[in-house]
C-alpha cells in the first residue's frame, strides 16, 4: 500500500495570520513573474525562518531589477522548479529540522504557497510531491490567491497548444470499470472557445460549468460573452456560481458535485479561468481517486503579461493528513 | 428548451434503446458486420462506436428494424463490445506515473487492456445466460453454470467469493483498481524488474486473447455449442499501447476459431507507423475487411445523411412523410432552386445572370474573362458546359467579394451554408454532427412555421457546430495526440490553406478552375504529422484510398480536402475541385507574411493564458 496524504480539513484564514505566524512556515513559495501581483506575498512573510523560493518556470527570463530587489529583501531564494529538486528540498527541509534538534517529524510540514502566478504544472507538482512524500505524517498547506485587476484577453500570435491531457499522473484519476461515460467539470475562463473546444476535444456525454464570481465584474462579462454557446446549452442545473473569493466553499461545493458522481461517470475537471479554482481542483482529486485534472499546456511558453493585483486575496488553509490511500473506495 | 450542437450525439453515451432506436444501417455496417475480421477506419464522429456497439450481443437483440431479423441471421457470432475513450486513454497513460521503464509500463498497461477486455466479457456472458429464447441466449443449468463461473475465475486468475457471472465482473473491477494501486507500488521500487511486476500482478502475464478464448471456449462447451464463435468489438484501438496493436493486428491474419476482431482505429494512428503486412501470411480463409467511414464524394454522404434524416423525422411528427428538401430546402449553388419547390427556370436564371452582372461590376478580372470567352453576363446560357462550370464560383465569388460583407452579402451567405444539400455536405456524412446540427434546427422551430425551416435558424445551427468544431481544434494538442508529436499547430496548418484557397477564389484574377483540393508532395515531416493528426480529428477528408492496412502509412501523392464543416469558418465553398501542390501552398503563405500581406496565425481568443 502506497501512502497518500489527503485533505482532512479546510478553512480560510485572513492574511494578518499569515504575518502573525510567519515564523512557524517551513517554507513560503511564490513565482517568478513578469506580472507584479507575484510580488506581493513576499512582504508578508519577511519574518518567516523556513526556506523561502521564488519559483522559476524554467522558460521564464530573470526577474526585474525591482522584483529582485523584492524577493531578495524578504529572504527568498531563487528556484528553478523540477519535480526531484523540489523533492530534494523537502528533504533538505526535513534534515534541517532534524539536526536542530526539534521534533518537527511529528509536527505538520507547514508550507505556504501563492498559487496566483505559479503556472498550473508546477502547482500540480509541488501538490503531488506534498500528497506522496513519506517525510511527515501531516502536511498544512497554506494558499493565498490574489485576483488580478481587469486586463482584456491578450490577442495576437501565440504558441500552439502542445498537449491536452491530465496535468500530472497523480491527477490522472482512476476507475474500476473504462466503459463509464465521462462527465465534466468545467471552469469557465474569459478565453474566447477554449472550454468549448476541450469539452469537444474529450467527447464529455455532459458537462458542468462552473461560473467564476468576483468583485472585478469586467471578468464575469467577458466569460460570459466568450463561453456563450457552453451556457446557453446549458440548463440552470448544469451552472454553478463559485465566488473566486472564498475558496473553501467551492471546494466543498466541486466535492459535494464529483462524490455524487461515483460509480455512474469518470469525472473529468478542466479547471480553466482563475488558478484558484485549479489548486481546488487538485485538492478535490487528492480526496476522490475517480477524478482526473486535466490542463492545456503551453502557457508557460506564452509571452508574459502585466495583470497587476487587486486589493482582494482568496485564502484557503487545508491540512493533508496520513491515510493509506484506500482505493476500494472508488466505486466498483 | 432548445438543444445545442454539443448535446449532439456521442454513441459511446447514448443508452442503448436510444442508439438502437435511431440507428441506420448503411451499407458500410453490412460490410463490417460479416462473419470476418473487420478493421473499421475513420476520424473521429464517423460512426465507429455506433457500428461497433450495434454488433454487441444487447444491441443485435433489442434491434427493432424491418432488417433487424437479416441481421440477427446473419451475425454467426455473439459481439462483445469494448469501451474506450480518451479519458480512459489518459489514465492509462499515466500508469506508474511515468516512473515505469517500457517494458514494466507495457505489462502493467497491458494487464488494464486485458482486464477492460475480460470485464466486457464478463458483461456479455451475463447478458447471455439472462436471455430466454431471445438472440443469443444460451441456457445452462444453476449447478453447471457455477461450475462454469470456477472454472473461468481459475483461468482469468481471480477469486470469486460466490460462483455466479455478477461476482466474475465484481473481481474483475476490483482487479482493475489493484492494477492501479500496484503500478504506484512499482512505480516507487528502486530497481524494479519485470519480475516485480508479474510478483506484484500476477495477473498481468495472462495474454488477453489466450485467457479470452479459454473463458468463451468454457462457456460454450457448457452450452453444447463448441463451434460457436465471438466477436471482440474493440473501439477506439489507437489509445492502447502500440504491442498490443500489433498484436491485434497481427491476429486478424491468424486462424483463431473462436474469435473474431473488429477493430475500429483512427486513419493516421501509430499503428500506420509500421508494416503490419508482414506480420503474417495472408490466408484465404482468416483474413480482414477494411471499411473507410468517410465520404470523398458529396453524393456519398448526401445518400447516407438521407437515410438518417428518414430514421430521425418519425420523431418530430410535423415533418413525418416529408423529404428533407421540402424540409430544409436546396442549397443553392448559382443556379440551383432554393427552395425546393420547383421554381420556375426563368426564375433561376435571373438569378444567375444577377449575379454575373454584379460580378462584372465589380470585378476586371471576370469582366476580361467574360469577354475573353464571349459571354453575355445579362443572358449567360445555361447550355454551355462552362458557364454550368463556373456558375457556383461566379455566385460564390459574387457574394463574398468586398472588404465588408453587405447585407446581400450577408443574405447569399445563407443561402450558401443552408439548404438540405449543404447540410448533408457540412455533416460529411458524420452522424454525430448530422444529428446535432437537426436537432438543433429542429428544436428552435415551432410545428406551425412553414417549410422550409427558415434559412437563419439553419445557419444559426451550422455556425454553432462550425465555431464548436475549429474551436476543438485549435484546443488540439501537439504532443502525444493519438500517437503523433509535432511542433506545428494544427489550426495554423488548416488555417493556412484555407486562406489560400479563399484567396484563389475571391480576391486573385478570376479563373475557370480555382483548386480546392491538395496533394502532399515533399512537406516537412513535422507539417506531415500535424497533417496527421488533422485527418484523425476529422478536418481534413482523404479524396485518395489509404494505402496500408488500417490506415495511411504514407501521405505523400496522397489528395486531400479541408473537411465542409470549416468552410462557414474559412469562406470556402461546399465543393472540392483539382488539387494544388501543399508545399506551393506553403510557399505561398510564408512569401505572404514575408511581404506583410498576411499573417496566418492563431487566432489568440482560444488560447488559455493566466486569467485574473
Amino acid at each position: 500500500m502506497i501512502k497518500h496524504l489527503i485533505p482532512v480539513a479546510a478553512q480560510a484564514f485572513d492574511l494578518s495570520d499569515v504575518a502573525d505566524n510567519a515564523a512557524s512556515f517551513d517554507m513560503a513559495v511564490c513565482a517568478v513573474s513578469g506580472e507584479s501581483r507575484a510580488l506581493k506575498v513576499p512582504g508578508l512573510i519577511k519574518a518567516s525562518c523556513g526556506r523561502k523560493i521564488a519559483i522559476h518556470a524554467q522558460t521564464h527570463d530573470r526577474p526585474s531589477p525591482r522584483a529582485s530587489s523584492v524577493y531578495e529583501r524578504a529572504g527568498f531564494e531563487y528556484f528553478i522548479y523540477d519535480e526531484s529538486a523540489f523533492r530534494s528540498l523537502l528533504e533538505a527541509c526535513s534534515a534541517e529540522g532534524t539536526t536542530e534538534g526539534s521534533n518537527r517529524g511529528q509536527e505538520p510540514f507547514r508550507i505556504l504557497v501563492d498559487v496566483s502566478c505559479l503556472p498550473r504544472r508546477i502547482v500540480a507538482s509541488m501538490f503531488a510531491v506534498l500528497a506522496s512524500q513519506a517525510l511527515w505524517s501531516e502536511v498544512d498547506l497554506w494558499l493565498i490567491y490574489n485576483p488580478a485587476r481587469y486586463v482584456p484577453p491578450v490577442t495576437g500570435s501565440l504558441e500552439p497548444n502542445r498537449r491536452v491531457a491530465p496535468v500530472h499522473p497523480v491527477f490522472a484519476g482512476w476507475i474500476s470499470r473504462a466503459g463509464l461515460p465521462v462527465r465534466t467539470v468545467v471552469g469557465l475562463g474569459y478565453e474566447r472557445g477554449k472550454a468549448l473546444g476541450a469539452v469537444e476535444y474529450i467527447q464529455s456525454s455532459d458537462y458542468v460549468l462552473f461560473v467564476p464570481e468576483s468583485p472585478e465584474k469586467r471578468y464575469r462579462a467577458k466569460v460570459e460573452q466568450h463561453n456563450r454557446q457552453l451556457i446557453r446549452a446549458a440548463s440552470d442545473a448544469q451552472v454553478f456560481d463559485y465566488d473566486v473569493l472564498q475558496p473553501v466553499e467551492t471546494f466543498q461545493m466541486l466535492g459535494g458535485l464529483v462524490a455524487g458522481m461515483k460509480g455512474q461517470y469518470k469525472p473529468v475537471l478542466l479547471p480553466f479561468g482563475p488558478k484558484i479554482l485549479f489548486a481546488v481542483s487538485l485538492l478535490v482529486a487528492l480526496v476522490h481517486r475517480e477524478v482526473s485534472v486535466w490542463h492545456v499546456s503551453g502557457e508557460e511558453l506564452e509571452q508574459p503579461v502585466e495583470r497587476p493585483g487587486s486589493s482582494y486575496f482568496a485564502t484557503i488553509r487545508v491540512r493533508l493528513s496520513a491515510g493509506r490511500t484506500n482505493l476500494n473506495e472508488i466505486a466498483v | 428548451m432548445t438543444i445545442s450542437f454539443l448535446e449532439a450525439f456521442n454513441a459511446k453515451d447514448l443508452r442503448l434503446n436510444e442508439m438502437v432506436g435511431s440507428f441506420v444501417p448503411s451499407d458500410e455496417f453490412w460490410e463490417i458486420a460479416g462473419n470476418w475480421n473487420a478493421l473499421v477506419v475513420g476520424p473521429r464522429g464517423s460512426g465507429k462506436t455506433t457500428y461497433l456497439r450495434m454488433l454487441s450481443l444487447e444491441a443485435v437483440r433489442s434491434w427493432r428494424h424491418e432488417r433487424a431479423d437479416s441481421l440477427r441471421s446473419a451475425v454467426g457470432y455473439t459481439g462483445i463490445y469494448v469501451p474506450a475513450d480518451i479519458a480512459w486513454g489518459a489514465m492509462v497513460e499515466s500508469l506508474g506515473g511515468g516512473r515505469l521503464s517500457d517494458e514494466c509500463f507495457e505489462a502493467v498497461t497491458t494487464a488494464a487492456f486485458c482486464t477492460n477486455v475480460l470485464q466486457s466479457a464478463a458483461a456479455t456472458m451475463s447478458c447471455a445466460v439472462s436471455g430466454e429464447d431471445c438472440h443469443g441466449s444460451i441456457s445452462i443449468p444453476g449447478p453447471i453454470l457455477e461450475s462454469v463461473v470456477v472454472e473461468i475465475a481459475k483461468a482469468w486468475k481471480l477469486d470469486v467469493e460466490i460462483a455466479s457471472m455478477g461476482s466474475l465482473e465484481t473481481a474483475l473491477a476490483f482487479r482493475m483498481l489493484d492494477i492501479h494501486s500496484g503500478a504506484l507500488e512499482l512505480a516507487a521500487k528502486p530497481g524494479l524488474t519485470l519480475s516485480d511486476v508479474y510478483a506484484r500482478l500476477p495477473y498481468a502475464t495472462l495474454p488477453f486473447d489466450v485467457a479470452l478464448t479459454v473463458g468463451l471456449s468454457i462457456i460454450d462447451r457448457a452450452a453444447k455449442r463448441i463451434d460457436h464463435k465471438w466477436a471482440l468489438l474493440l473501439d477506439e484501438f489507437e489509445i492502447a499501447h502500440p504491442s498490443l496493436q500489433r498484436r491485434v493486428l497481427g491476429s486478424l491474419r491468424s486462424a483463431n476459431r473462436k474469435l473474431l476482431y473488429k477493430v475500429a482505429l483512427a486513419p493516421c494512428g501509430p499503428h500506420t507507423s509500421e508494416s503490419l503486412d508482414t506480420l503474417g501470411p495472408p490466408s484465404h480463409k482468416n483474413d480482414y475487411k477494411q471499411t473507410n467511414l468517410w465520404h470523398s464524394e458529396k453524393v456519398s454522404a448526401l445518400r447516407f445523411c438521407d437515410q438518417l434524416f428518414h430514421s430521425r423525422v418519425g420523431h418530430h411528427k410535423p415533418l413525418a412523410g416529408k423529404t428533407p428538401t421540402q424540409v430544409f430546402g436546396r442549397t443553392w449553388e448559382g443556379d440551383s432552386d432554393e427552395q425546393g419547390n420547383g421554381a420556375r427556370a426563368s426564375d433561376r436564371l435571373d438569378k444567375l445572370s444577377q449575379d454575373f452582372l454584379e460580378l462584372r461590376s465589380k470585378d476586371q478580372s471576370f469582366a476580361r474573362f467574360l469577354d475573353e470567352k464571349h459571354l453575355d453576363a445579362a443572358s449567360p446560357d445555361t447550355s454551355l458546359s462552362l458557364v454550368r462550370k463556373i456558375a457556383p464560383l461566379v455566385a460564390f465569388r459574387n457574394a463574398f467579394r468586398g472588404a465588408v460583407l453587405s447585407r446581400k452579402g450577408r443574405k447569399k451567405l445563407l443561402s450558401v451554408y443552408t439548404g438540405w444539400e449543404a447540410l448533408a455536405s457540412i455533416s460529411e456524412g458524420n452522424p454525430r454532427w448530422f444529428i446535432g446540427m437537426v436537432n438543433m434546427i429542429i428544436s428552435r422551430t415551432r410545428e406551425t412555421d412553414p417549410l422550409p425551416i427558415d434559412r437563419s435558424v439553419q445557419h444559426h445551427a451550422i455556425e454553432q457546430a462550425s465555431e464548436a468544431f475549429s474551436a476543438m481544434l485549435q484546443t488540439a494538442a501537439t504532443e502525444q495526440a493519438m500517437g503523433i508529436t509535432t511542433t506545428k499547430s494544427v489550426y495554423e496548418l488548416l488555417s493556412t490553406i484555407g486562406s489560400y484557397f479563399n484567396r484563389r477564389l475571391v480576391e486573385d484574377d478570376f479563373i475557370e478552375e480555382i483548386p480546392l483540393s491538395f496533394e502532399v508532395s515533399h512537406i516537412d515531416g513535422e507539417i506531415e504529422k500535424a497533417l496527421r493528426i488533422a485527418i484523425n480529428l476529422g478536418a481534413v477528408v482523404s479524396l485518395s484510398e489509404p494505402d496500408e492496412m488500417g490506415g495511411f502509412r504514407t501521405l505523400e501523392g496522397k489528395r486531400f480536402r479541408l473537411a465542409y464543416l470549416l468552410a462557414p469558418e474559412f469562406r470556402l465553398p461546399l465543393r472540392s475541385t483539382k488539387s494544388v501542390s501543399l508545399s506551393t501552398i506553403l510557399a505561398d503563405a510564408t512569401a505572404s507574411r514575408r511581404s506583410g500581406r498576411r499573417a496566418d496565425t492563431i487566432d489568440a481568443r482560444h488560447r488559455q493564458g493566466a486569467l485574473f
